[in-house]
């Protein structure tokens, strides 16, 4: 009999005691103000512009974002001043993306990056993106098209990440390549286009030495760092090779066009590559890559039943794409950056390297990377 | 050589659930943390380091095994009273208790530090320390066929958490691992030696030995026990240098946490704070088997109530608690008492091994 007291006297304890847990701080969601972007902007020496936008779950709200903007300076310092002009508190578990201006980026970024990674509340998911011109200006903007500054530029970056055309600029991508040894950041570079601004546009990518933004790429070239980076697995690419590849094949007529390059569009590429690092002294790192994809579109009528024909296109698409991607890595090996992760080739596969970024910076400026493509024409669609 | 409270039939359990029982022993807090130690020594080799701490249990199981089956049905504190003598013996055992005491209060305190970081940084320490160990309390009372069920029932919840890893992979780098054996082997064995605090728990088998049904087994099943945690830390250890740059994990508190940071599943986008709450169903039978195992010992050396040191060591272990603050002090006793169970756990069962073969065959000559 006792003993069923003491047994009935815990219980009643431990589900008190679970109660009582339930009183930790309480987050209602009516007085939760979402940031979805925070932008930051260098004002002065040391004073930083943080730009918050927020989701507004008031139905009567005439619009479904607020913006609010204040200096501080530090990143959090900045919330904590927003906070001050808000009815809702600013919490930061739904942040989508940040963005930094490019003349803060150029400084480095670090410390505004290592507060986000160090906070629990968030994502590793988060993108990091640069603006062209102040980011607080691009989230000021009132864009007609679109209602909602903070879900549109998060889709934006987020579409053409699965869509394979731009190179995931997470917050863990941003803290991996910062803390390796052998790889930089490269992060979407955006930017307010078209009449009186109206659009907003990835219209590159912008690339970094370790923190510190040294350069940007228009996005035709970020095809290349992508293919060398990661590897394709349903990405697309407009290319173009050159007229007399199938000069005897065509009509008379057509060959009248002159010296005009064909443009191709590939779609559903598939990559994959092998490295191999020929020497260590004067790194010399010879790549292959091998991709397979579908002709969607031809600027001129090709008779594609030919078999001959299809390897001559491939032929000449493999040499297009080698001169082009041996352009990008020079200019990449010019500005001192390393997206690619040429670098981390070098590391893993030399003994003891002990390499270093500066190390490393030093040999890659005079390395030599070869690039080798072999392109492979799949299918070219329902029709020949 | 005949125990003292030698179990009766309805508190016996199969010896084939002592394979839950290691995993659940040997799987605590130090999972989410133990990555971090071991790279800043072996650097991308530490896995390597994993498989020698590995290797280097499965010895010492084997001279713990060898240890008991000397005895038809003791526990280590009677073997302690046995080998030893009373003042020596019971000495020891004053020391184990503590030591189990010790990893106890580690593991609950880096538990609650962990909520404090990642979910309620306003939540008071007394709070969740005592409703964790009332249900400690509870469960002990109920006896070791109660916590052998919940060994059970804890690994089949967690283990659902490993599939989630996979979320990792199209992230993963597997170029971080290479060169393979860059590391020496000094620094492979320093790895190891870190490694060491983190798969502790295994010495269980020393209390719940007289509770198993087929002794003869008890080798098999813990053996397997330990290779299979071994290959859990192992893959766990590899997804984190695959996941993470070099750098990165060094300075990440808790690297396994952090790779649940990328689960997202479209109706739940912060696993990681699921993680965090089902990580208290991993740490209760840790807290289980420790608080258990103390409190054998208080009733084989002092002769208490079980009842009564099962709230006295509950009572020490929130005392304990409370007194840590700071992240810094949690670290700092775990330090210690890492190096406290390098000796207590590796090297002191192979001392007992050889002082109990000796007064056993002495006692045979005697016998004679």
């Amino acid at each position: 009999m006792k003993r069923r007291i003491g047994a009935a006297g815990l219980s009643l304890f431990i589900s008190a005691t679970l109660v009582i847990t339930g009183c930790a701080q309480q987050k209602i969601l009516d007085k939760m103000g979402l940031s979805v972007v925070i932008g930051y902007d260098r004002v002065d020496k040391d004073r930083l512009l943080g730009t918050n936008v927020l989701h507004q779950f008031d139905p009567m709200a005439s619009e479904s974002v607020q913006i609010v903007a204040s200096t501080a300076y530090t990143s959090k310092g900045t919330r904590d001043k927003s906070n001050l002009e808000m009815a809702k508190k600013a919490v930061s578990g739904q942040l989508r993306v940040t963005l930094y201006s490019e003349q803060l980026a150029k400084e480095g970024i670090i410390n505004l990056v290592d507060t986000l990674a160090r906070d629990p509340t968030i994502g590793a998911r988060v993108f990091l993106a640069i603006s062209k011109g102040r980011a607080h200006d691009i989230l000021k903007h009132r864009y007609p098209e679109f209602g909602n500054i903070g879900t549109y530029m998060y889709q934006t970056i987020s579409q053409n990440i699965e869509g394979e055309s731009m190179i995931s600029p997470t917050l863990h991508d941003f803290m991996h390549d910062y803390s390796s040894v052998g790889r930089d950041t490269i992060l979407p570079y955006l930017e307010q286009r078209g009449k009186e601004g109206n659009e907003l546009v990835i219209s590159g990518a912008a690339l970094f030495q370790q923190d510190r933004m040294v350069g940007v790429i228009p996005t035709k070239e970020v095809f290349y760092v992508k293919l060398l980076r990661d590897r394709f697995q349903a990405g697309s690419i407009e290319i173009s090779i050159p007229r007399e590849v199938l000069g005897k094949y065509m009509k008379v007529s057509q060959k009248k066009r002159g010296n005009d390059p064909i443009f191709l569009v590939l779609d559903t590429l598939s990559s994959s590559s092998t490295f191999k690092l020929v020497d260590k002294n004067r790194p010399q790192i010879n790549t292959e890559i091998k991709i397979t994809g579908r002709l969607q579109e031809v600027s001129e009528v090709v008779d594609l039943s030919k078999p001959e024909i299809i390897h001559k296109i491939e032929k000449a698409i493999s040499q297009a794409m080698m001169n082009e991607g041996n352009k990008v890595i020079a200019k990449l090996q010019k500005l001192e950056t390393d997206p690619i992760g040429f670098g981390e080739i070098y590391r893993s596969s030399v003994r003891h390297s002990n390499l270093t970024r500066d190390k490393w910076y030093e040999m890659y400026r005079d390395a030599k990377l070869n690039l080798k493509v072999e392109m492979t024409l799949v299918r070219t669609g329902v029709i020949e | 050589m005949k125990s003292i409270g030698k179990p009766g039939e309805h508190q016996v359990f199969s010896t084939f659930f002592l394979f839950w029982v290691i995993i659940e022993s040997q799987i605590g807090m130090g999972i989410l943390q133990f990555q971090r130690k071991v790279v800043q020594v072996a650097h991308h080799d530490a896995w390597i380091s994993v498989l020698i701490t590995g290797g280097v249990i499965h010895v010492v199981v084997w001279f713990m095994i060898r240890t008991l089956a000397k005895y038809e049905s003791a526990d280590l504190y009677e073997i302690h009273q046995h080998a030893l003598g009373k003042w020596i013996g019971n000495l020891l055992s004053i020391l184990y208790m503590a030591y189990l005491l010790l990893l106890g209060t580690l593991v609950l305190r880096s538990y609650i530090e962990v909520v404090q970081t990642w979910l309620f940084p306003e939540i008071p320490t007394w709070l969740l320390s005592s409703s964790v160990l009332l249900l400690t309390v509870y469960g002990v009372l109920g006896g070791i066929r109660i916590i052998v069920g919940v060994c059970i029932l804890s690994y089949l919840f967690s283990i659902a958490l490993l599939f989630f890893l996979a979320y990792n992979l199209p992230y993963a780098d597997w170029r971080s691992l290479s060169p393979v054996m860059e590391a020496n082997f000094q620094e492979l064995i320093i790895g190891a030696k870190q490694m060491a605090f983190t798969v502790v728990g295994f010495e269980i088998i020393y209390f719940v030995y007289p509770y198993l049904k087929e002794k003869k087994k008890a080798g098999r099943y813990t053996q397997m026990g330990v290779l299979y945690t071994t290959l859990i830390y192992c893959l766990v250890l590899v997804l984190s240098i695959a996941f993470f740059s070099e750098g990165q994990i060094k300075k990440t508190v808790w690297p396994s946490l952090s790779l649940f940071k990328i689960v997202q599943i479209p109706f739940l986008e912060r696993f990681e704070y699921v993680t965090v709450s089902l990580w208290l169903l991993v740490i209760v039978p840790n807290l289980l088997l420790y608080l258990w195992a103390a409190t054998r010992g208080m009733k084989k050396v002092f002769h208490w109530n079980q009842r009564r040191s099962v709230y006295l060591s509950a009572a020490l272990v929130l005392a304990i608690c409370l007194l840590l603050k700071t992240n810094l002090q949690i670290k700092f006793l775990g330090e210690w008492a890492g190096q406290l169970s390098l000796y207590l756990v590796f090297v002191y069962p192979v001392i007992l091994y050889f002082i109990v073969l000796i007064r056993t065959r002495k006692q045979r000559k005697e016998v004679k």
